[in-house]
């Protein structure tokens, strides 16, 4: 098994078991708290659930990476070997923090009256793992790539980002607000296009960042 | 256990406007101890952490058996760079681990990693009861031997130690040369040690390399070098007259009475008056001899 | 065997000096064994290498030789030998300095006669 995936199977698991252990505990909260006083702060924070997940996919790669990343590198390993790992571990956790999401969605859903739910159920998608993959990528490319591209890789990172988050945006407005007939069928549409143009970025990307950690 | 020998090709490297490296020619044979001496500044933690491939580097080429180290799988897995670790030293990369998971990620990293071999290390540095502790919160001393054992117990046929003893007592740094030399005995690995502490290293760097300013100065054994120096003392003229023909590195004059270091073959030092002959030198009064010019203080 | 090695000038002089010095003394008698090159580093904390050039460069000069799969041992005549080198260079190494020292003070060559005479006497005590 790649050497990185290894290294990162030690300590991933430990991060998202105190995010799974954290959520658990807001739904166990908020059950307690629905069947004494009514709907409270803890009910509002397991229907947030999946925003923190989404957040904590931001925050969490880019740190992890870029420790991780280093100490790989300090051990002796090959740049293309540490970005697979990251990549492989990437996708895991992030497929990992999708279940959460879903797991808090539905919990939350079963918990708490409906009045309560917010937008969790509209951030159950795929997004958290593109977003999670995106910057991981980009943030690899800064820590390991000591390119002479920097400036290249930082205005890739920030309109990727941008592009990621508006087609995000988009599909979102397109679920809330009222829409025209017209709109709502071509909602699926929209909505699909727009992942699959982030999910193109994340890939044409990914090809320019690997090839710039391995070179000089 | 090494196999081929390990080749930097005029390499060069500038962190900005500053050139460390300027055109280095290096080649390390295997199977030896290698010393590598030079200045603060001189470029040796860069120049280690190239022929690892773990920084880039402008110009040149490193290889390992005639096959470049650089992404190349292979030629890693025979390479080990124990890096200094200090708390200020965020890009040391490791530095928040705990020292089990430390030892954890080395042995997932080396191929040739000896887990027994790394217990008995650790219980000899007492690291034993410090396994859950952060390494960035070890004591100076303790970081040192923790970068000891991962040296040792990789068993790479190429090791690379940045300041080793730095932060070790004088016991300590003694046991460490014995522990160094016993693993040499049973594997015949290379070693590259770099060092600032010179005056005990005595018979334990088979070759030395010296680096001033982002080149290789010399490169033989120590031996052979140390056989090349000779103090010269006595009266200023006889002192000069027995000079003529050899190399004057340094001159200190006190009243009438001059003191030289001179450098030659061991036949020309041999012809040296006796009375004017104040002996060899030590490792370190070469180092200084040799490298002793410019500012007292370089830039790290 | 229990000297320190000096960290001035090659080491591996130093080790054929020792060996010498200890076949001189009686330590090491001939066709008896010496230390082997690990124990040599082991015991002076040196490299093997180094303590191997040493050891070569006493079987080049006819001190030692080696018996395959054994070690190394003083050769027969060895310390003839190192006693004929030491003689050949007493003369440069204490003798000229000695003489030159006495020119310095002033002593003539027959004060310097005497004292050396006496010197032996008292040895011989």
């Amino acid at each position: 098994m790649n050497k990185t995936l290894r290294y990162f199977s030690l300590w991933y698991l430990q991060t998202v078991g105190v995010i799974a252990a954290a959520c658990a505990g807001f739904a166990v909260g908020a059950l307690l708290e629905i069947r004494s006083s009514g709907a409270g702060l803890l009910s509002t924070y397991l229907s947030s659930v999946p925003i923190m997940v989404l957040l904590l996919s931001l925050i969490m790669p880019y740190t992890l990476s870029r420790s991780y990343a280093e100490e790989a590198l300090c051990f002796g390993a090959a740049r293309r070997e540490i970005f697979r790992g990251l990549e492989t571990a990437t996708l895991l956790y992030a497929l990992v923090m999708l279940a959460v999401c879903m797991a808090g969605d539905w919990l939350a859903h079963w918990i708490l009256p409906p009045e309560e739910l917010n937008f969790s159920s509209q951030f159950t998608a795929s997004l958290p793992l593109l977003f999670a993959l995106l910057l991981f990528l980009c943030q690899l490319g800064l820590l390991l790539g000591r390119t002479r591209h920097i400036w290249y890789l930082v205005a890739a990172v920030i309109a990727v980002t941008m592009a990621a988050l508006a087609s995000l945006i988009g599909a979102l407005f397109l679920g809330y607000e009222e829409p025209s007939f017209a709109l709502v069928q071509a909602r699926p549409v929209l909505v699909a296009a727009s992942l699959v143009l982030a999910a193109g970025a994340a890939f044409w990307f990914r090809a320019k960042v690997a090839r710039m950690v391995v070179q000089r | 256990m090494s196999e081929g020998t390990l080749k930097a090709t005029r390499l060069c490297k500038s962190y900005g406007k500053k050139d460390v490296l300027r055109g280095l020619d290096l080649e390390l044979v295997p199977g030896c101890i290698y010393g590598l001496i030079g200045r603060n500044g001189a470029g040796k933690t860069t120049l280690l952490s190239i022929l690892t491939a773990q920084n880039t580097w402008d110009e040149g080429e490193v290889t390992l058996n005639g096959e470049p180290v650089w992404e190349n799988r292979h030629a890693l897995d025979q390479l080990c760079f124990a890096r200094e670790l200090s708390p200020a030293l965020k890009t040391g990369g490791a530095n928040g681990l705990r020292v089990k998971d430390y030892l954890r990620a080395a042995a997932i990293y080396y191929p040739n990693w000896d887990v027994a071999y790394a217990e008995r290390l650790l219980k000899e540095f007492g690291l034993d009861r410090e396994r859950k502790t952060r390494v960035d919160k070890l004591s100076k001393g303790m970081m040192s031997m923790v970068t000891i054992t991962l040296a040792l117990a990789s068993r790479a046929p190429f090791t690379f130690l940045d300041e080793p003893v730095a932060g070790l007592d004088v016991v300590a740094r003694e046991r460490f040369y014995q522990l160094l030399l016993e693993d040499y005995g049973e594997t015949g690995r290379t070693f590259v040690v770099s060092t600032h502490i010179l005056d005990e290293t005595n018979g334990v760097f088979e070759r030395v390399v010296i680096l001033d300013e982002g080149k290789v100065l010399e490169n033989t054994p120590t031996d052979s070098l140390l056989e090349q120096f000779r103090l010269v003392d006595g009266p200023a003229e006889a002192v000069e007259a027995a000079c003529t023909g050899l190399k004057v590195l340094s001159r200190e004059t006190l009243g009438r009475r001059l003191s030289c270091v001179v450098r030659g073959t061991p036949e020309q030092l041999a012809a040296l008056p006796a009375d004017l002959d104040a002996g060899a030198l030590n490792l370190q009064k070469v180092f200084v001899a040799l490298c002793g010019h410019g500012e007292v203080l370089n830039h790290e | 065997m229990n000297e320190t090695l000096s960290d001035q000038g090659a080491i591996y002089l130093q080790i054929a000096h020792m060996i010498e010095d200890d076949i001189l003394r009686g330590i090491y008698r001939e066709e008896e064994q010496v230390p082997s090159t690990n124990e040599l580093a082991r015991a002076l904390r040196i490299n093997p290498a180094t303590a191997a050039k040493g050891i070569n460069l006493l079987v080049e000069q006819g001190i030692l030789y080696k018996r395959r799969g054994i070690g190394m041992f003083v050769a027969p005549g060895a310390g003839q030998a190192v006693r004929a080198s030491r003689q050949a260079a007493f003369y440069k190494r204490f003798v000229c300095p000695m003489v030159k020292e006495a020119a310095g003070l002033g002593l003539t060559v027959q004060q310097l006669n005497e004292m050396v005479a006496r010197a032996a006497e008292e040895v011989k005590q």
